[in-house]
């Protein structure tokens, strides 16, 4: 669920990226590549050759340990989901070969900006994170983040 | 110097071997196509645009430039060992 919004918003706005989609059945090494399983729509990894999205976390740092062991998770997640989380989104620097982001939310707020000088004025003109509503949106997102895409 | 070479699929724009690369799940991969057609991403010439980098100072996260992981994904010894 989230790589959902950082794909949206990159389309909305014609960010200049190129965009890989995972196989959404994760195995014991996390989510394949097609050429791993080629699930119809998922897609092969032209860029960096991976087979899992953790190639790619441990492409940017071999020594990558993922978030914090969370003693109340270890009761519902599996050691290796507890140890490494290897997530997407993730968006790829592949001058500086390495991971810039893989939090949906500020990928979004990335693309809201960030292009906007190799854009036309109308996709640049384009903004999906409004002052206006910043604060009810953030407060939404908190909710969506701890709730659902940080829970086993 | 960046690649200069393109390859452009319905709705989205490919730089192959171009800057950013995202990676992204499978969810709603359907209901993402086509919000971004092949005319709207003709911005003079296209083949340029590898060769421009992104405005960095606008890349900022938690951590700085390139936050590259969010604080709750990452351990406070990794992220301050981040460029």
């Amino acid at each position: 669920m989230g790589a959902y919004p950082p794909r949206l918003a990159g389309s909305l706005i014609c960010a200049p990226l190129a965009v890989t989609v995972v196989s959404p059945r994760m195995g014991d090494k996390g989510w394949p590549f097609a050429n791993v399983d080629a699930f119809p729509g998922a897609e092969i990894d032209l860029l960096n050759n991976a087979e899992h999205i953790r190639d790619i976390y441990l492409k940017a740092d071999p020594l990558y340990s993922g978030r914090y062991i969370d003693l109340h998770l270890c009761f519902t997640a599996t050691i290796h989901t507890l140890l490494r989380r290897f997530t997407v989104p993730v968006l790829w620097d592949s001058k500086r070969k390495t991971i810039v982001n893989n939090e949906s939310s500020e990928i979004i707020r990335m693309f809201n900006t960030a292009f906007n000088h190799i854009l036309p004025s109308d996709k640049a003109s384009l903004d999906i994170y409004p002052a206006a509503h910043r604060a009810e949106i953030d407060k939404l997102n908190e909710w969506v983040y701890d709730t659902i895409n940080s829970t086993s | 110097m960046e690649s200069s070479s393109y390859n452009r699929t319905p709705g989205i724009l490919h730089l192959v071997e171009g800057r950013y690369h995202l990676y992204v799940s499978y969810a709603c991969r359907e209901c993402l196509k086509a919000t971004c057609s092949p005319s709207d991403i003709d911005v003079g010439d296209s083949h340029s645009l590898g060769n421009q980098d992104v405005d960095h100072s606008q890349i900022k996260g938690p951590g700085g430039n390139y936050p590259w992981v969010h604080t709750l994904h990452a351990s406070p010894a990794r992220l301050s060992a981040l460029p």
